[in-house]
């Protein structure tokens, strides 16, 4: 039939154009809010992300690690890489960044954030979000306000062969800076006295320091105490210990009550420095330890004891016997009341040493890091 | 009967075929406008959409990083807010050094340790970080400071890696100005007082913009004539009216299209959208623990 006018068909195709454009218009407006979305909520993801990872690693500080760092440019610490990055905590988010030291206490922590979809495989190749931020870190300083080798309220007696030498002393095999400068011998109130019998003495610069502000000042030990105590690795009621280092494998055994670190230096706990609570009396017999040691009681040392560090007592210091080793105390010792005295038959030192690098080297191990007092956190770019 | 006989339409067929186009063509005509609003519709609600997506980038960011306490908000009202807003931070490898006068001090900052929306400009305020007795954390804080001289590059004068030099001076605050104060590594922020607010643009429509010395600046909108909203809040989740108590601010904002479009409804009006935005003050001082 050759009558084949009119125009149903082009009509029709017109039609269906205009609907094919719309519907395609429409899709194509759809997926681009889409994929705007799904921007707009990976990098919000990876905000989460970083900030959850600078969080963990503010909670993961590991003094013994991070405190020794050098600092930048010399030094700085990968907290993980951008090829192989951590997971935040709660999963939600991947992060890699570096922990830069900037001076002798503060760090800046410098973390990449992404989202989860930002992998390397489907939706997130060549893709994903990232946000940068940056918090700043104080080593928490404790200021102990050493001012001598045994600080006391109440008076001293040494005798047999003991001593109380405020001379900066490094411990043996210890990598320390050159000695500082001399502290007293035996700070203590100004009523007090200190008596020395038979081949009993005391050294330092001077001696002995009367302190009318002694009261004052163990009213701030107190409240630093009180501190460690709150974070101390060890806590064991009064009594009878022998403490030495000890192991699993050649790994120091920190779970160990007993082990309180090895100040000797010959081993693997020799970076070990725990924070050791006693709630009562104690006495110390053999062989070593290093870290703070806080007694509520009263300290009893016998025999060759020897501790590395801060001692802080609420009671009396005494010891008895020396063995055979040098000294029982390095670092700085405390006692709010205090009676030192060898009595036994042995012929050893009972020894309290100053000592400025065991001090230092104690806190810088034993300091947490918290964040700057104001103003820590940065958006960095 | 001859097959090419020539023949016309008839009246009746031609009025069949005439409805027929009119019918067909009004239906075309209505698909064509109803595309029309669709599309002027989409493109609204996309451009609110996205006005939307760039206040809630760019309000928390500047607020999330103030410290309230240390007198970062220094004004703040029910619809306009006034802060310092931070562009640079630097880390110090010269820091100013303390103990004489205030003014015509050196500082010298990393380039590596560097970041921020721009680089340090004369004029900028600065915080510089006061350490004081490096043994307690309660005497330390952040000295203000200005920028006196354009920046110039320098070296870090231990390792010779690549620094700014500026000319700074710095206004007595609640630290002591003592020698050895501000040590190597002090961290330094620059920052630019703004004031976000909702202000009539050129157009007589509403903006949230905000103002800097360099004037008034729209960010974002169409917003409606109040669509900006700050609540604040404090630690404990409480409304206050004291800037150095505020821990968290509420941000309503109510958008409107640029353009009124006809709505599914029938009636014509511009599009109306609301969000809400909290952000938490993440530098706010922290209580002292310990010395």
């Amino acid at each position: 039939m050759k009558n084949e006018r009119g125009m149903a068909l082009a009509i029709t195709v017109f039609a269906l154009v205009v609907v094919t454009a719309l519907v395609a218009g429409t899709f194509y407006a759809a997926t681009q809010e889409q994929r705007v979305s799904d921007n707009s909520r990976r990098s919000v993801a990876a905000f989460g992300a970083a900030e959850a990872g600078a969080d963990d690693v503010v909670t993961g500080w590991s003094p013994t690690n991070m405190n020794k760092r050098g600092v930048y440019p010399t030094d700085s610490f990968l907290v993980a890489s951008s090829s192989s990055m951590n997971t935040t905590p709660g999963l939600g988010g991947r992060y890699y960044g570096t922990v830069y030291r900037l001076n002798g206490n503060l760090f800046l922590i410098d973390v990449t954030g992404r989202d989860n979809s930002s992998g390397t495989t489907g939706q997130g190749i060549g893709a994903g979000a990232r946000d940068r931020i940056g918090t700043l870190v104080k080593i928490q300083p404790i200021n102990f306000n050493v001012s001598a080798s045994l600080t006391t309220r109440n008076s001293v007696t040494l005798s047999g062969n003991a001593t109380a030498d405020g001379t900066d002393s490094p411990p043996p095999l210890w990598a320390c800076p050159p000695a500082g400068p001399a502290l007293a011998g035996v700070s203590t109130s100004s009523t007090a006295t200190v008596s020395t019998n038979g081949n009993g003495s005391v050294a330092g610069n001077p001696p002995v320091q009367h302190d009318t502000g002694i009261t004052t000042k163990f009213a701030g030990i107190d409240s630093i105490y009180a501190q460690l105590a709150a974070r101390a690795n060890i806590v064991l009621s009064g009594g009878n210990y022998k403490t030495d280092a000890s192991f699993t494998g050649t790994a120091c055994n920190t779970l160990d009550q007993l082990n309180w670190g090895d100040g000797q230096n010959t081993t693997t706990c020799s970076t070990y420095f725990p924070i050791i609570h006693i709630t009562g009396n104690v006495t110390l017999n053999g062989n070593q330890g290093q870290g703070i040691l806080l007694v509520d009681g009263n300290i009893s040392v016998q025999g060759s004891y020897q501790f590395f560090g801060i001692t802080m007592a609420k009671g009396s210091i005494g010891s008895a016997g020396g063995g055979s080793t040098a000294a029982h105390f390095y670092g700085a010792t405390m006692a709010q009341d205090v009676n030192l005295s060898t009595t036994n038959t042995l012929s050893g030192k009972a020894t309290l040493l100053y000592s400025n690098c065991a001090i230092q080297t104690v806190m810088s191990n034993v300091a947490v890091t918290s964040l700057l007092k104001s103003r820590s956190w940065v958006q960095l770019y | 009967m001859p097959i090419l006989r020539r023949h016309g339409f008839t009246l009746v067929e031609m009025m069949v075929g005439l409805l027929l186009l009119g019918i067909i063509s009004m239906g075309v005509y209505k698909v064509l406008v109803k595309n029309q609003q669709l599309y002027l519709t989409q493109g609204q609600k996309i451009d609110v959409g996205q006005n939307l997506r760039a206040a809630a980038a760019i309000l928390p960011a500047e607020l999330r990083e103030i410290d309230a306490v240390d007198g970062d908000i220094i004004g703040m009202g029910p619809d306009s807010i006034r802060i310092r807003a931070y562009r640079v931070f630097a880390i110090a490898c010269t820091p100013p050094v303390l103990g004489g006068a205030l003014t015509g001090l050196a500082l010298n900052v990393r380039q590596a340790l560097t970041f921020g929306v721009r680089g340090f400009q004369s004029g900028d305020s600065i915080l510089v970080y006061y350490e004081g007795d490096s043994t307690k954390r309660a005497d330390d804080t952040w000295a203000q400071g200005k920028i006196t001289a354009a920046p110039t590059a320098s070296t870090c004068p231990t390792d010779l890696k690549a620094s700014t030099l500026m000319t700074v001076s710095l206004s007595a605050g609640t630290w002591s100005n003592t020698a050895g104060s501000m040590l190597t590594g002090a961290p330094v922020r620059a920052f630019e007082t703004i004031t976000y607010r909702n202000s009539q643009g050129s157009d007589g429509n509403y903006y949230l913009s905000y103002r800097n010395s360099s004037g008034l600046t729209p960010l974002v909108g169409p917003l409606e004539r109040h669509g900006l909203a700050f609540s604040y809040y404090d630690s404990t989740g409480a409304v206050t009216a004291i800037a150095a108590n505020v821990k968290r601010i509420k941000i309503a904002l109510n958008y409107q299209s640029l353009q009124p479009v006809r709505l599914s409804n029938g009636s014509i009006s511009n599009i109306l959208q609301s969000d809400t935005l909290q952000v938490t003050l993440r530098n706010n001082a922290r209580p002292l623990t310990g010395s």
